[in-house]
């Protein structure tokens, strides 16, 4: 095996470091950074204090109801399904691809109105947000890691049968008792997969109950 | 600039248009995004509280990226303590689906993150910044046949590191 050149190794180093840039676009504005989480622990400390104050003044020997009372206030990732649901899509679309699963995703980071609709018109909605991002990489721990994009442009046409998937998935459309996502797959700039799936709640996980409308492969 | 005569820039000007390139060559000096986050914080307080120095020199973006780099540069040990280096990679335990190149790069980026700090320093600011040699070394403060040294010793490492990887497989 030869050793690489300098002149490769920079090359490779300037692709390694392209590649990595987008890791910053996940992150808010550094400015505005943390004033939310400042904002909750300031609130956690209130919440604690007060339970003891509580406590304190009825003479009750007890512990404080410290943990009751965090456990009831429901944080940004708790108070909506929706990454459950976007996961959900995800894994179902993974499953519906043939051959060995892929270990990284590029997914858009926003929703797109049409994803799931193979004749095009695709319109980027507003990003998700952190909790929501963190809400569906949670979701897919152990099943893929995802790598969140912006546009879908060339992200793995140069590297031809690299089995990483582009996920574009469209926001969620609540109906009378489901729920209905558009998804799309795009791999290796060739193989691309649209569809909407139908989703029900059951046993309190979402669980895909069928597709809705076209679903097309190229 | 008024005849001649340079205005002072307002921090939020210069932190609205630096920002995300801050962050970048902080993510590229300490190989995670949580770490390149704390150091592009620390610096911008710190210049927060000194910007009527800063403000008033002639290129203050620049001045912020030297920052960025001492930050990094003295920050690496308690860095190192406090966030493994690219912890994210702990998920990647097989390439088998990822192309070949793909794969170059992912290890190419853990070899950085073992460098010296020095080193990962100079290579970054050749490869990512593409600055020259000399001015390498005026932004890092030593003479250019350190840069080369240093940029020498780095590519080494990674040359045998990525051959290596390569005799593994």
């Amino acid at each position: 095996m030869t050793k690489p050149t300098d002149d490769e190794i920079g090359t490779l180093l300037r692709e390694t470091f392209a590649d990595k840039e987008n890791l910053v676009e996940h992150l808010p504005e550094a400015t505005k950074h943390r004033r939310t989480p400042v904002l909750l622990a300031a609130a956690a400390v209130l919440l604690i204090l007060g339970g003891i104050l509580y406590a304190a003044g009825r003479g009750d020997p007890s512990p404080p109801p410290v943990a009751q009372a965090t456990e009831t206030v429901p944080t940004a990732q708790t108070q909506s399904a929706d990454p459950l649901i976007w996961a959900t899509g995800i894994e179902g679309i993974l499953e519906r691809e043939p051959g060995t699963k892929p270990i990284v995703l590029y997914v858009l980071d926003a929703p797109h109105e049409g994803a799931g609709d193979p004749t095009g018109g695709r319109v980027r909605g507003t990003p998700f947000t952190e909790a929501e991002r963190v809400g569906i990489e949670n979701a897919l721990a152990g099943v893929a890691r995802i790598e969140w994009i912006r546009t879908a442009g060339n992200e793995n046409c140069d590297v031809p049968k690299s089995r990483t998937p582009i996920i574009t998935l469209a926001p969620i459309v609540h109906k009378d008792g489901h729920v209905e996502l558009g998804i799309s797959s795009w791999y290796d700039c060739l193989a691309a997969h649209w569809l909407t799936f139908r989703l029900d709640q059951k046993a309190g996980s979402w669980q895909i109950t069928g597709t809705v409308g076209p679903e097309a492969i190229s | 600039m008024t005849d001649g005569v340079r205005d002072d820039v307002s921090f939020d000007e210069v932190v609205a248009s630096n920002e995300r390139r801050l962050l970048r060559l902080a993510l590229m000096l300490s190989g995670g995004v949580h770490s390149a986050e704390d150091l592009v914080q620390t610096v911008l307080a710190r210049a927060h509280r000194r910007w009527d120095r800063i403000g008033s020199v002639e290129h203050p973006e620049a001045y912020l990226r030297t920052m960025v780099l001492n930050e990094f540069l003295s920050w690496r040990r308690r860095l190192k303590n406090r966030e493994l280096p690219l912890a994210e990679f702990a998920e990647t335990p097989t390439t088998e689906d990822i192309s070949g190149r793909l794969a170059q790069r992912d290890a190419a980026w853990r070899l950085l993150a073992n460098l010296p700090r020095r080193q990962r320093a100079v290579l970054v600011l050749r490869f990512y910044e593409d600055l020259p040699d000399d001015e390498i070394a005026a932004v890092l403060d030593c003479s250019p046949s350190t840069v080369r040294s240093n940029a020498a010793r780095g590519l080494a490492t990674l040359r045998e590191g990525l051959a290596g990887r390569d005799e593994e497989l």
